[in-house]
């Protein structure tokens, strides 16, 4: 046995399968349903592709760049402002 | 005794060194510019400092001087989307995408491009990023924090006091938003792809 879905109903299930794995019947009811309909299936291939450009756009921040720092000059500057802040806030003690 | 607190718990001395190249690679990814990186990276630690009462032992420094990150970079999106004149996400629109009986009201065009082949199109990530942009308030953040950063669902909403299908109906909403948003910016535009 398995779910009957509308369009609406599998559009749900189709954002809700990326962050949940789903039961065996729900599965099968976005599998079932994404056979028969043209338009569901399209948007299964779109939120899916969203997804992936998504993963693609924070591996490359993940592993790319790790020779970007930030500057020394701006690393003194925050130290500054963070130790001038701490301090402010002892003197009220 | 403030201040003796957040000594136990926190160490601000330490974060531009711990934290500093992290939080700016972070940021520059996102935003695509040194200067605001760096600006963004500095309100972060800022805000923390005047923030610190609300650090929880649960999480560890870094994920909480991410979060506030995150926080500072959709708004920037958000200044910055004002700017631009992109054809924003509809709540009516999308609303009205499905009929009574939940079949579609509309057609749905097909996408004839590959995730990967799109990611490799300069002008179709500035769009995909302004189309992110546009997404509001939390919707933005939980989308964020789920996609971009991988977050497990319990911990976003656990950061922001919401149910689980509170956080799954968002997700779902941002990414109707989000797909809407480039059929119009560029799918439609661009019938030659």
């Amino acid at each position: 046995m398995f779910w009957v879905f509308n369009c609406k109903e599998v559009t749900e299930k189709i954002s809700l399968s990326l962050d949940k794995k789903l039961s065996f019947s729900q599965t099968m009811g976005i599998k079932f349903h994404l056979m028969m309909c043209k338009l569901c299936a399209r948007y299964h291939n779109q939120v899916f592709i969203i997804h992936e450009l998504t993963k693609l756009q924070s591996e490359m921040e993940n592993h790319g760049n790790q020779n970007i720092t930030l500057s020394t000059d701006m690393k003194n500057a925050i130290n500054i402002k963070i130790t001038d802040h701490l301090e402010a806030n002892s003197n009220l003690i | 005794m403030k201040d003796n607190r957040i000594k136990k718990q926190l160490n601000p001395e330490k974060w531009v060194d711990l934290y500093g190249d992290y939080l700016f690679r972070y940021a520059l990814f996102r935003v695509n510019n040194k200067n605001i990186a760096e600006d963004i990276v500095q309100e972060t630690f800022l805000s923390a400092l005047k923030a610190s009462d609300n650090f929880k032992f649960k999480s560890t420094e870094k994920t909480w001087l991410t979060s506030i990150l995150r926080f500072k970079i959709i708004d920037h999106f958000r200044q910055k989307g004002k700017e631009n004149t992109i054809i924003a996400d509809n709540e009516n629109k999308i609303d009205k995408l499905f009929n009574k009986k939940g079949k579609w009201n509309v057609d749905v065009p097909e996408w004839r491009f590959s995730a990967q082949e799109l990611f490799e199109k300069k002008e179709f990530m500035n769009v995909f990023n302004l189309c992110i942009s546009k997404l509001k308030g939390k919707t933005a953040y939980v989308f964020h924090s789920r996609e971009l950063d991988g977050e497990k669902t319990e911990t976003i909403c656990k950061d922001l006091k919401i149910t689980a299908t509170n956080c799954w109906v968002m997700l779902h909403r941002a990414r109707q938003n989000i797909r809407y948003c480039l059929e119009k910016n560029w799918f439609d535009k661009k019938e030659e792809f």
